[in-house]
């Protein structure tokens, strides 16, 4: 007999109360650890600071086993009376702030003001404190869970950080819960086919003068008939597909002619044979052009995903929209490359939840609000106890 | 000089000296108050986050704190609302002790805390640190706790400050090594030890904080300093690294006013002591800090003697090559 999801969601009602007290009882703790997970840095491939917070925090809170592997993820377990399942709980450490950014944070009446925070400081912070709330709203589990604050998600690092976690834990989760920082009320849970690609045009040795050599020999002009052919691959309208070329950088100055040009760009499709042919394409279209131009054009490949995700029958995603519901907000549906990727990638049941609202960006005026983040992880407690109560098992 | 460094070996830790068990063990045992106290103006970016520190890792987490209190100057934005909001307890400076007359300045805020707050230790930390952390209250208390003949603590830390690039990596102190550090090696040699004599974290016994006087405005640090080692000697200060310290740097203009506020409030206490400048070679040694490997610092000597030469219309070589006589 299929469970009645809206009635299991409306059980919690009462609880709900409780939980939301514990959650602003935490409120200070929740702040702090923000505050001071914002004051180190932490680039992808240069978290081991930030991480050793991370641990120094799980054990300070009595968070079990709380360690950092070979890629400095930090690891942590709260143990459950029986263990029945065993629900992973992350989100990432690094961010697209060097260290000469200023990270640190401004936190007003209603607001907290500062680069970073709305991604995923805040989720790193709620992973921190869930123990304490856990404690304070006496919430007790069958499941075990597991916390992990990853490393190596952003650009180059292509997931690397919770791709080793996921090859290495001693027990395989059966739920992956991901924290984002903003949106409250975003529900994510499939992810695009994906791969991103470094094209790197460069030329030997030549008079640097366009004047005497003719500016056709730049590898900005070569760069730009490479993109020109890669706009006039054909993609379909469906399954939905884009190219994005998103960064680019070529030449030295005014007076002479580019001798290396990079240009970076992400292929995205519903269907993962779409991304094949692109791949194909692009690689054709380089090695023509290249010729035609007598360029050295290097194509990197990297950051593979598949396409993979639940539908919205999951109980899961049923259950977490339901939640998302009681709590007053509106479920959002979109796809993500977040974490969610690689559990999903290995048949995981696996969504991600925002934690409040805000606005993002590398500017200092991105921003979350406080108050929505009781909501926020009040959320994420009722979709834990629904799992620990198979409410989302198929 | 042997005496000042060794004092700057024994009484100069880092905040990592300092287990927050043991001090709150400490502060058991010992049965002591301990209040913490925002003096504050205008700090509605940077009072919140502050406060949310210290109450959750020095109230919630380890309870080595009993009060958090913020005296504030009359601002004119939202410092105060946000304080209270997070759970400190707000008052404003001027609504206190009216009959003492009408001030108004940091000197002031941390006076009228004596009057406000409850501990036997109190904790001043300035509002504006970007980079705020709880070792700037615990770093400071630590000393006082761990050794009963240390009074009072004072921070120092590595200063870069903020440009509209972003962050440099050094800078600050400039008051410090321009006029307060020449100031002590002639003065006060013994002072010269402290690193950062300027710094606006500080922690000390009421007993001590009592019995002095309290400069209304730029010249709280350097007054307290003095009298404090006048009146208790070098032993009864410490001093604490607390690392990194981000805050907004001052422009050339203020520095300039500070450092007027400071010279009255110096000369103030040159004349209780009776003390002139002396040209006798001891006093001509400026005392600057060095810092050594391993975190260490040690005070290094140079001797400063400006010699002067006559005008030249006196000298009679000149006179002969330029026809001129002395009139």
């Amino acid at each position: 007999m299929p469970v009645d999801i809206v009635n299991e969601v409306k059980k919690l009602e009462d609880k709900k109360e409780e939980w939301r007290n514990a959650v602003s009882s935490s409120r200070e703790m929740i702040l702090s650890n923000l505050a001071m997970i914002s004051q180190i840095p932490a680039p992808t491939f240069e978290e081991k600071n930030r991480s050793e917070l991370i641990i120094e925090r799980f054990s300070e809170c009595g968070v079990a086993e709380p360690e950092t592997d070979e890629m400095y993820n930090g690891c942590g377990m709260l143990y459950g009376t029986t263990g029945e399942r065993n629900i992973l709980i992350t989100t990432h450490m690094d961010n697209n702030f060097d260290q000469f950014v200023d990270q640190n944070i401004s936190i007003t009446e209603h607001r907290i003001f500062g680069a970073g925070t709305p991604e995923d400081n805040l989720a790193l912070a709620v992973l921190c404190t869930l123990h304490d709330i856990f404690s304070r709203a006496d919430f007790k589990l069958k499941s075990n869970i597991s916390l992990l604050a990853t490393t190596r998600f952003n650009g180059r690092g292509d997931f690397s950080g919770i791709r080793h976690y996921m090859k290495n834990c001693r027990k395989r989760p059966d739920y992956v819960i991901n924290l984002s920082g903003i949106t409250l009320g975003q529900l994510d849970y499939f992810t695009l086919s994906r791969i991103r690609c470094d094209i790197t045009v460069e030329r030997g040795n030549f008079y640097e003068s366009p004047w005497l050599s003719g500016s056709g020999n730049s590898t900005i002009i070569v760069a730009n008939e490479i993109i020109n052919s890669i706009l006039r691959i054909p993609l379909p309208r469906k399954p939905k597909s884009l190219i994005n070329i998103g960064m680019i950088k070529g030449g030295e100055r005014f007076s002479t002619i580019s001798r290396q040009t990079v240009f970076r760009l992400e292929v995205l499709s519903e269907d993962d044979s779409i991304t094949d042919s692109v791949i194909g394409n692009i690689q054709d279209n380089c090695t023509d052009i290249g010729a035609k131009f007598g360029a050295d054009v290097k194509l990197e490949f990297f950051g593979r995903h598949h396409a993979k995700g639940l539908t919205c029958s999951h109980p899961m995603i049923k259950c977490a929209a339901e939640i998302i519901n009681s709590i007053g907000s509106r479920p959002t549906m979109n796809f993500i490359n977040s974490e969610i990727s690689v559990a999903l990638a290995e048949g995981i049941p696996s969504l991600n939840l925002g934690l409040t609202t805000g606005e993002g960006g590398l500017g200092g005026k991105s921003y979350i609000d406080i108050k929505p983040i009781k909501d926020g992880i009040v959320q994420l407690m009722m979709l834990i106890n629904l799992i620990d109560n198979g409410i989302c098992d198929e | 000089m042997n005496k000042l460094n060794k004092w700057l070996k024994e009484r100069t830790f880092h905040y990592r000296d300092f287990d927050l068990n043991e001090l709150v063990r400490l502060k058991k045992e010992k049965n002591l108050k301990i209040s913490l106290c925002f003096p504050t103006f205008n700090e509605e970016k940077t009072i919140g986050k502050s406060i949310v520190i210290m109450k959750s890792e020095l109230m919630d987490r380890y309870p080595l704190i009993d009060e958090i209190a913020v005296v504030d100057s009359g601002s004119s934005d939202n410092t105060c609302t946000i304080a209270a909001k997070f759970g400190a307890a707000t008052y404003a400076a001027s609504d206190f002790l009216k009959e003492e007359g009408e001030a108004r300045g940091k000197g002031e805020n941390l006076w009228k805390a004596l009057y406000l707050l409850k501990g036997d230790i109190i904790v001043f930390v300035d509002a504006d640190i970007s980079n705020i952390h709880h070792r700037f209250a615990y770093g400071l208390i630590g000393p006082l706790l761990m050794n009963d003949s240390i009074k009072f603590a004072k921070a120092f830390y590595n200063r870069p400050f903020k440009n509209a690039k972003g962050m440099a990596p050094s800078g600050g102190g400039r008051v410090t090594e321009i006029l307060i550090r020449p100031l002590f090696s002639q003065f006060f040699p013994e002072l010269t030890g402290v690193i950062q004599p300027l710094s606006g974290e500080y922690a000390g016994y009421r007993d001590i904080f009592e019995q002095i006087s309290f400069p209304v405005g730029y010249g709280v640090e350097t007054g307290m300093l003095i009298d404090i080692y006048k009146k208790w000697g070098l032993d009864t200060i410490a001093q604490t690294n607390l690392d990194l310290r981000v805050h907004r740097n001052q422009d050339i203009i203020s520095l300039g006013k500070m450092s007027f506020g400071i010279l009255q409030i110096f000369w103030n206490r040159l004349k209780e002591c009776n003390k002139n400048f002396s040209m006798e070679p001891n006093s001509l040694i400026l005392r600057q800090m060095e810092a050594l490997a391993a975190g260490n610092y040690e005070v290094r000597e140079t001797e400063i003697r400006e010699h002067e030469r006559r005008p030249m219309i006196e000298v009679k070589a000149y006179q002969i090559l330029r026809g001129k006589a002395l009139k």
